[in-house]
């Protein structure tokens, strides 16, 4: 689809566009503006390694004892620890902790996330005490408080901003994809389109299951081939995959208008060989394209039951037999013909 | 001075590039790149473990490879020469719209204050799978198919690899000269294997669906492809297993019938020339050592499901998807931005933890950096290759382009499914291929309709 085209398709299915699109935009918001706004808090530790414990241990112990300061600090027996400190209306409220490490100056920082402020202040400075006093004894590490936390920051802002962005750019692809799908759905059920697409021409179409027997669809039809100026006025009726649907398409033909002469034939061998993908009846229609001097002929097809990939080989197929193929008749619902043997129509205008 | 002289051959490969772009040489630009990645996979087996140098050079602090570079000066050509696109497809925009949100992962994993390395690494996803993608669709693939390519590709490509493959059979460890540390290793290596088999596979595929296959050519590329069995690797053993299978139902089919001679039958000799050596060579081991009860090979292929090794390593992928799929219930709708890194002790006693941002499976990959957004957008676009691949394959007039349309489809699988075991967005030979396969199914699919279109308009 060229830039041109796919602009056409974007105005043509604008309202089912944009519906996906301020679809997708609801459900974004609702599930990023769901999650409360939140706070952290966090309160820095000073870690020192006893000199005189590590002259002679290795520098690998080190990266294995410090994170375990870690693990004690997210522990959920620090914050057991660390609650009669706390303040009784912010004991139970929710929180969430995260510790880390910043290995170049061996400092711990003991970040508390609550949905209030106040929260999230009095539990990270419960903690990082707590904390302090648990391994003031240790062996390996010298411990310090070096800045209890003193208020909280909003987190989390520049993700929801950048969240949004997301959701903005995702919906607009969603604008786009639905509009590029909306467009192949339609050309790939509206087989006319898509033949037309490609060159093909397509005569008209007729509907097999009205009452009238689709008699609008075939005087037009009738209309262009009785005005195309060819020199032999005889042409095959052939048929795409059901050997029936070509007789059927005479008879309308015959009793449409009186010009038409239907001649009865006998029906001829299938070609072997080059019925493998359009079907006997086209390789029929090459036979006898063949054997009684005919050079052209009308393709009808089940719209339903062939392919556009399949009638354009199918034409190709008449092309290389020497078949012009004046056009393609659509017969939709074609379930309800019955006709037997095959006809060959001339045109006496 | 290394960024000056990196300049100069960027300004050089540049206008390279544009020539061959003018003179309708595309496929030499795709073929010098593939060229890169096959020589850095075959001489450095383990891609982690590469030193920087001029395979693996180091630009303002940040790593890149060499095929990096090769693809943003032909993306520049392309751009240069051709412009901007002026056709849109519905894979080609599914695509777009993944690395689009892919990219978006970028800014977020830095607002969730993650490493920027990791982050710049990770996105040279994007750059490698997206514009392989770009360089592959913009080659006609009547040039890379035709039989004196296949020839000359397969010929080479199976000399190229000869040496590292009998290395890795007799776990002999040769030096190679001039580049540091690298080799041929007593292991073939996961990546190698895996570009080895795509590469192969593609040639193979096209090689058979002509009317008379030439030996030399199916020899070398069977050879290539059943290489993945002395990796002692699962990931490459599962990507060889889907391979073949996917294979079997191909040609199963009424298309294979009317595309190719070859037939089911015709795998019983490459059978019987696998299993006869290996019996062998069991019976001579059996007469040497008795009290062996190891079958070689088919010991060591055991050996990669159920060593120690390998079962501690299935044991820490086990925690590492608990873990991915925990961070992505918390952040479900746009996960957590590129660069979401662990530290995971092993239970092995090392000191190390297992680390590296890699969740060893590309669901949950891409769940956790991109959302559900990104891995709904990335089984779109990747159901629709495949689509593409398969119905050019069932309706393509030439039956080389219906060949190497499906053998992407079916390299594309066994990537997807090597991924569900070990990173594909991370390591870059994977990702080039994957961007190569994106491309030849597009441009399969381009250059039928293209044809279909020309032939009826001819038709009045």
């Amino acid at each position: 689809m060229d830039l041109i085209e796919f602009r056409r398709a974007l105005r043509r299915h604008l309202r089912a566009s944009i519906v996906v699109a301020i679809l997708v935009l609801s459900i974004g918001v609702l599930a990023i503006g769901r999650s409360p706004q939140k706070y952290e808090a966090t309160s820095t530790i000073l870690i020192t390694p006893r000199a005189e414990r590590f002259q002679l241990a290795s520098e690998t112990v080190l990266r294995v004892i410090l994170p375990n300061v870690v693990v004690v600090a997210e522990s959920e027996s620090l914050q057991k620890q660390a609650a009669p400190s706390v303040p009784a209306e912010f004991v139970d409220v929710p929180i969430t902790v995260t510790s880390s490490l910043d290995n170049q100056d061996s400092s711990l920082f003991v970040n508390v996330e609550a949905k209030d402020p106040d929260t999230a202040t009095a539990w990270s400075g419960a903690l990082a005490r707590t904390l302090v006093t648990r391994m003031k004894n240790d062996p390996y590490l010298g411990i310090q408080l070096l800045d209890p936390a003193s208020g909280a920051v909003v987190t989390g802002r520049r993700v929801k901003i950048i969240s949004f962005v997301a959701l903005f750019a995702f919906a607009f692809f969603a604008f786009v994809i639905t509009a590029f799908g909306a467009q192949r759905l339609q050309e790939a059920r509206d087989v006319v389109t898509a033949l037309r697409r490609r060159g093909v021409r397509v005569l008209g179409s007729v509907n097999a299951t009205r009452r009238r027997g689709g008699r609008d669809g075939l005087q037009s039809i009738v209309a262009v081939l009785l005005g195309d100026d060819f020199a032999n006025g005889r042409v095959v009726v052939t048929s795409l995959g059901d050997a029936q649907l070509a007789p059927w398409l005479v008879d309308r033909f015959d009793r449409e208008d009186e010009r038409f002469v239907v001649e009865a034939s006998a029906s001829t061998p299938a070609l072997p060989g080059i019925g493998a993908v359009a079907g006997p009846p086209v390789a029929e229609a090459c036979l006898r394209a063949a054997t009684e001097d005919l050079s052209a002929c009308v393709l009808a097809v089940d719209d339903r039951a062939s392919s556009v990939t399949e009638i354009t080989s199918a034409i190709k197929m008449l092309q290389q037999a020497g078949v012009t193929c004046r056009g393609v008749v659509l017969v939709r619902g074609a379930h309800g013909y019955r006709h037997p043997g095959d006809r060959v129509v001339e045109f006496a205008s | 001075m290394i960024i000056i002289a990196l300049a100069v051959v960027a300004i050089a490969g540049v206008i390279a590039c544009v020539v061959l772009e003018e003179r309708g040489r595309p496929e030499i630009i795709v073929v010098v790149t593939l060229a890169v990645v096959v020589f850095d996979a075959l001489v450095y087996p383990d891609g982690g473990a590469e030193p920087a140098g001029i395979l693996r050079p180091t630009i303002f602090g940040h790593d890149y490879r060499a095929a990096d570079l090769v693809i943003v000066i032909a993306l520049l050509a392309r751009l240069f020469v051709r412009g901007l696109p002026r056709r849109v497809t519905g894979t080609g925009l599914l695509w777009f719209a993944f690395f689009a949100m892919f990219t978006i992962a970028v800014p977020l994993g830095l607002a969730n204050g993650h490493a920027s390395a990791l982050v710049i690494f990770q996105e040279k996803f994007v750059l490698e799978a997206g514009g392989m993608a770009i360089l592959m669709a913009g080659v006609p693939l009547s040039s890379v198919t035709s039989p004196k390519f296949i020839g000359r590709a397969a010929w080479t490509l199976g000399l190229m690899s000869l040496v590292p493959i009998l290395a890795a059979f007799t776990k002999h460890q040769i030096n190679f000269p001039l580049l540091p540390q690298a080799g041929f290793g007593a292991s073939l290596g996961s990546d190698s294997a895996t570009v080895l088999l795509s590469l192969s596979f593609l040639l193979l595929m096209v090689e058979i669906c002509r009317d008379s296959p030439r030996f030399g050519v199916v020899a070398w590329c069977g050879l290539m492809i059943v290489a993945g069995i002395v990796t002692g690797q699962r990931a490459a053993l599962i990507g060889l297993l889907v391979t073949i299978a996917c294979t079997l139902v191909v040609m199963s089919g009424r298309p294979w019938r009317r595309r190719s001679r070859a037939r089911l039958s015709h795998l019983l000799p490459v059978l019987a020339l696998l299993v006869i050596p290996l019996g062998t060579i069991a019976v001579l081991n059996a007469r040497t050592s008795p009290s062996s009860t190891a079958v070689p090979i088919v010991s060591s292929l055991g050996g990669s499901f159920t060593g120690v090794g390998k079962t501690q390593s299935a044991d820490i992928r086990l925690t590492v998807w608990d873990f991915g799929r925990h961070l992505a219930a918390e952040r479900p709708v746009f996960g957590w931005g590129l660069g979401q890194d662990f530290k995971i002790f092993q239970s092995n006693g090392s000191e190390d933890p297992f680390t590296g941002g890699d969740f060893h499976d590309i669901a949950i990959d891409l769940v956790v950096t991109t959302g559900v957004v990104g891995l709904g957008l990335f089984s779109l676009a990747f159901a629709s290759s495949l689509w593409s691949a398969f119905v050019t394959w069932r309706g393509a007039r030439s039956s080389a382009v219906a060949a190497i349309a499906l053998a992407s489809g079916i390299l594309l699988v066994q990537l997807v499914s090597k991924g569900l075991f070990e990173s594909i967005t991370q390591k870059y030979r994977f990702t080039v291929i994957l961007g190569m396969l994106i491309g030849i199914i597009a441009q399969a699919r381009k250059s039928e309709a293209e044809e279909t279109e020309f032939l009826e308009s001819v038709w009045i």
